[in-house]
């Protein structure tokens, strides 16, 4: 199971436009009625893999397969240029291991410190953390703050279709059977991030392979590389790990950031850009620290750390794990599973990597018009098999068209599935915390929602202050 | 007067999102007071915020305002990061090729009520590959490996593929 789950990612990582999001939302359905720690088995391992195949496209034909291996073209492909692709995809791989290893020390080194935090958390701090978490993600996502503040309003309205969680009335189903047991989220995760993806990646389709790149240079050398930039590593691991539990800020900042502290911090900067093996080594170690870092924000408190994460929280809901800040007090299984299989599939499909990088080349030859047949088909299959329902297809097209407008729009496809996620929560909680208080309103405000409020409002205000000031200086 | 119209010409899909979402919870807003304040709080909330955050962009997108400008372009972190390969094929997007892929899809999914997933994956695959390539062989094996692989996916999963209307009886 897990070695499927590498060798999938590594594949779809490889493919350019496809990436975790897509695949992790069109397998999951297939994991509909598994046994949760098969599901759990499979899904890391097909994340894990993809980010370390999307460096396989950024080094052999300069574009990133997965937007996190963004900065690894920079100095990757002037490497597999110079005749030494097997070096860099040597390189690209082992550093991808060093930082995973070394981000799940840290995380497991982190774990005892995040038990304590989920007693603190009761239903009025829950609902709050639901509001944080949509409001904090429309402001790191980028983009349009007003547009992902609608699609994330709109989700939750749309969560609120169906039976209500406390109450059993249906509302808002007008008369339609269909719609009494609300939007189903596997139709509408497919759609928001498969077939949006699959739109958007036949409409820019142009050929990507560039120039054909023989597979040469000496794997052997990488490990010198990695042994000479061992400082390197370890900054870029902190770095990686540290965006990565940032919720919501994603790969791409990572990998740039890394790619930054690399540059700033050599004496020959100068070499870079030209195919220099730090440029390879700083992107993709703080990559997979950075996979490891959004596991902390995403089991901790249930907030994504990632549109992969917000993906995979689905995932977790359908095999009955409800994301927030229990997952750590009541799944601890869960949570060592996850990490153990991340860990496993880093090392082989890093591995894959630096002896197989040569043979993910020729998926990257794939025609773009076939791969959307085929997985058009899969997502219209994986939909109908969770519930045999054909109106759940017609859902998840409804969704990828508006993921894809959201899209368009600069807005954030996460945004309007994640309410689906967190809506039956925050109600559950509104009620619950609303039924204990007795009508008291300050129930509503205990010292940490008060808290969770301050940073609502400040990862609003804040940006906007920032921005004053600085036109003020400029 | 202008200013508007070119504003409007200019941002017809985000007016129209803006506008289906207004639209959207005036439909829904009659149906709370149907329900009880438990059932209804949370909605009310969210209908309430979205209709808000709309009716703004909307004026955004009018008006072009600095100050509206400002607060959509609110941000926590912000990164300049070089314009990729993919970007700048995403400028070059064809609004006809977009909505003939989008009709495709639905197409697809009333072949499948009628003909069943089999003969609708095979016609697709078929239709989709011969169509840009002109090549009737690389169409049939695609839409022949396309049929196996549905086919396959309904043998490994438990229960049958919907077999279409017409086959039904």
């Amino acid at each position: 199971m897990l070695t499927a789950g590498v060798l999938l990612g590594l594949v779809m990582g490889a493919v350019p436009g496809m990436g975790a999001m897509t695949t992790l939302a069109l397998v999951i359905p297939f994991t509909y009625g598994w046994d949760p720690l098969d599901a759990f088995l499979l899904l890391p391992a097909i994340f894990g893999a993809t980010t370390v195949g999307g460096s396989v496209a950024a080094i052999l034909i300069n574009t990133p397969g997965t937007p996190e291996n963004i900065a690894t073209t920079l100095d990757g492909y002037p490497l597999a240029k110079q005749g030494r692709a097997a070096e860099a995809l040597a390189i690209s791989g082992l550093s991808s291991l060093t930082g995973s290893v070394l981000g799940l020390i840290v995380f497991f080194l982190v774990i005892p410190f995040l038990v304590p935090l989920s007693l603190l958390f009761g239903p009025p701090e829950v609902f709050w953390l639901g509001i944080f978490t949509v409001v904090m993600i429309a402001t790191v996502t980028g983009g349009s703050f007003l547009m992902n503040i609608c699609a994330g309003g709109f989700g939750f309205v749309l969560s609120c279709i169906g039976m209500g969680p406390v109450s059993g009335v249906p509302r808002f189903s007008f008369g339609i059977s269909y719609l009494w047991g609300g939007v189903e989220l596997i139709p509408a995760m497919v759609g928001a991030f498969a077939i949006s993806e699959i739109i958007k990646l036949y409409t820019q389709q142009k050929g990507i392979v560039a120039e054909k790149i023989e597979i040469m240079g000496s794997r052997g050398k990488a490990v010198g590389h990695l042994i000479r930039n061992k400082l390197l590593i370890l900054r870029s691991t902190a770095l990686g790990f540290v965006i990565g539990a940032i919720p919501g800020v994603g790969g791409t900042v990572a990998n740039y950031l890394a790619y930054g502290q690399a540059v700033q911090m050599a004496k020959d900067p100068e070499n870079f850009g030209k195919g220099d093996v730090r440029g390879v080594i700083g992107p993709e170690t703080a990559n997979n620290a950075k996979d490891v870092g959004q596991l902390v924000p995403t089991l901790a408190l249930g907030i994504p750390g990632s549109g992969t994460m917000a993906v995979f929280l689905g995932a977790m809901t359908l095999h009955g794990v409800v994301p927030g800040p229990f997952v750590m007090r009541d799944h601890m299984d869960v949570v060592f599973m996850i990490s153990l299989t991340l860990a496993i599939a880093f090392m082989l499909s890093c591995l894959a990597v630096v002896f197989l990088g040569g043979y993910f080349s020729r998926i990257l030859e794939t025609n773009i018009n076939i791969l959307c047949v085929f997985i058009l088909i899969l997502a219209f299959i994986a939909t109908y098999f969770v519930r045999y329902e054909l109106l759940d297809v017609f859902v998840m097209l409804i969704f990828g068209v508006l993921g894809y407008i959201t899209v368009r729009l600069k807005g954030s496809p996460i945004l309007l599935i994640l309410p689906l996620i967190l809506g039956d929560i925050v109600e559950h909680n509104f009620i619950l915390t609303q039924e204990i208080s007795l009508g008291k309103t300050s129930y509503f405000f205990s010292p940490i929602s008060i808290f969770l409020i301050i940073l609502t409002f400040l990862s609003v205000i804040f940006p906007i202050l920032r921005g004053r000031q600085r036109g003020e200086n400029t | 007067m202008k200013g508007l119209r070119r504003n409007m010409a200019d941002n017809q899909l985000g007016l129209a999102f803006c506008l289906f979402l207004v639209v959207f919870m005036a439909v829904l807003y009659p149906e709370l007071p149907k329900l009880r304040f438990v059932a209804a709080a949370v909605p009310f909330l969210f209908m309430t915020l979205t209709c808000i955050f709309a009716i703004v962009k909307i004026l955004l997108l009018l008006t072009q305002s600095p100050t509206l400008k400002r607060l959509d372009e609110v941000r926590f972190i912000r990164m300049e990061l070089p314009v990729t390969k993919e970007k700048r094929s995403g400028e070059a997007e064809n609004p006809l090729r977009v909505f003939g892929f989008i009709l495709s899809t639905f197409l697809l999914l009333g072949m499948v009520y009628v003909f069943g997933f089999l003969l609708s994956a095979f016609l697709f695959g078929f239709v989709f590959t011969y169509l840009p390539t002109r090549k009737t062989v690389t169409a049939i094996i695609v839409a022949v490996l396309l049929t196996v692989v549905s086919h396959i996916f309904s043998s490994i999963l438990p229960g049958k593929l919907w077999q279409g209307i017409l086959f039904m009886g």
